[in-house]
């Protein structure tokens, strides 16, 4: 098999595994296979030396998302439960428990939700801000030059100008650590997601 | 070996060798390999779970024409490498004391 054989038949078995970052996949075993060829095997020896698709796609799914893990695992602890025959105890608990169980699941679900939505709404508002700060200046900009016109007086002008100057520069200043502070939320929300994961796996 | 505890290992293996200076996947594969079975499959997640975890830093740069990704340690990865080396010097006296009482249990 050649490399681009090898790499096609991966990305189309990661797919139906609906593995996420399958790009990103490809780039890393492509460059494997380079490094191979580079070191002195051919391009056949390289893709043969690498592990086996069934192998990778199985790391793949081990690597998974949350809920597909804990999806996982509510599956092979059902199936556990069913080849003990304890099935029908679950099932009961299950069925009695509804009243407890199910308005605290909505709870969680929903406290994640609000949560997730919280985080990035906070991210967003200090953008659209910004954002807005940027648009006063060029508005204050536009009606400057309506003194060409003779519609606004000369005063009003240098007011509108010194705004439009004023506001642009804090607009350029806040840039750089708005952009940091968006990295860092996203960096810290990354980690909260990778403790949970830890939890579950 | 537990797969948990292989992690843990193959971990610090990868960070260690990082340590040393920068290094790309094949040539992580291939010193970490002379000492633990590892392949490219295991060492993917190994890479991404690092990155993720701010150990490490990645960065692309140009190889004899295409793009190589290069992976750097970062201060919270020096930090990981000392908590697992004190973690195992725990598992180490367990282990001594596990075999010295199977020699005097044996006796």
């Amino acid at each position: 098999m050649n490399k681009s054989d090898f790499l096609v038949t991966l990305r189309s078995e990661l797919e139906r595994q609906s593995i996420s970052n399958i790009d990103n996949m490809i780039e890393y075993y492509d460059e494997m296979i380079c490094d191979r060829i580079e070191d002195g095997m051919t391009e056949e020896e390289a893709v043969g030396s690498m592990d086996s698709i069934e192998e990778i796609v199985k790391e793949a799914v081990l690597d998974k998302s949350v809920p597909a893990l804990v999806r996982e695992k509510v599956q092979k602890s059902r199936e556990k439960a069913k080849s003990k025959g304890h099935e029908w105890i679950w099932i009961t608990l299950a069925v009695l428990g509804f009243p407890v169980w199910f308005p605290i699941l909505l709870t969680v679900i929903i406290l994640l939700f609000v949560f997730f939505m919280v985080f990035w709404i906070l991210v967003a508002t200090v953008f659209i801000v910004l954002l807005a700060i940027g648009f006063s200046a060029i508005a204050c900009l536009v009606a400057a030059f309506t003194v060409f016109f003779g519609l606004i007086p000369f005063p009003t002008f240098l007011l509108a100008i010194g705004a439009a100057l004023a506001l642009g520069g804090i607009c350029v200043l806040l840039w750089k650590p708005l952009v940091a502070f968006a990295k860092a939320a996203g960096k810290t929300f990354g980690k909260i997601i990778v403790s949970i994961k830890k939890k579950i796996a | 070996m537990d797969s948990q505890f292989r992690r843990g290992i193959l971990d610090a293996c990868v960070l260690a060798v990082l340590e040393r200076g920068e290094s790309y996947g094949y040539q992580l594969v291939k010193d970490i390999s002379q000492f633990i079975e590892i392949s490219e499959s295991t060492l993917y997640p190994i890479l991404k779970r690092l990155e993720q975890t701010a150990m490490l830093e990645v960065f692309t740069q140009e190889h004899n024409g295409r793009l190589r990704k290069y992976y750097r340690i970062t201060p919270m990865g020096r930090n990981k490498i000392t908590e697992l080396l004190n973690e195992w010097e725990e598992i180490v006296k367990v282990y001594q004391f596990i075999v010295k009482e199977r020699g005097e249990s044996n006796e």
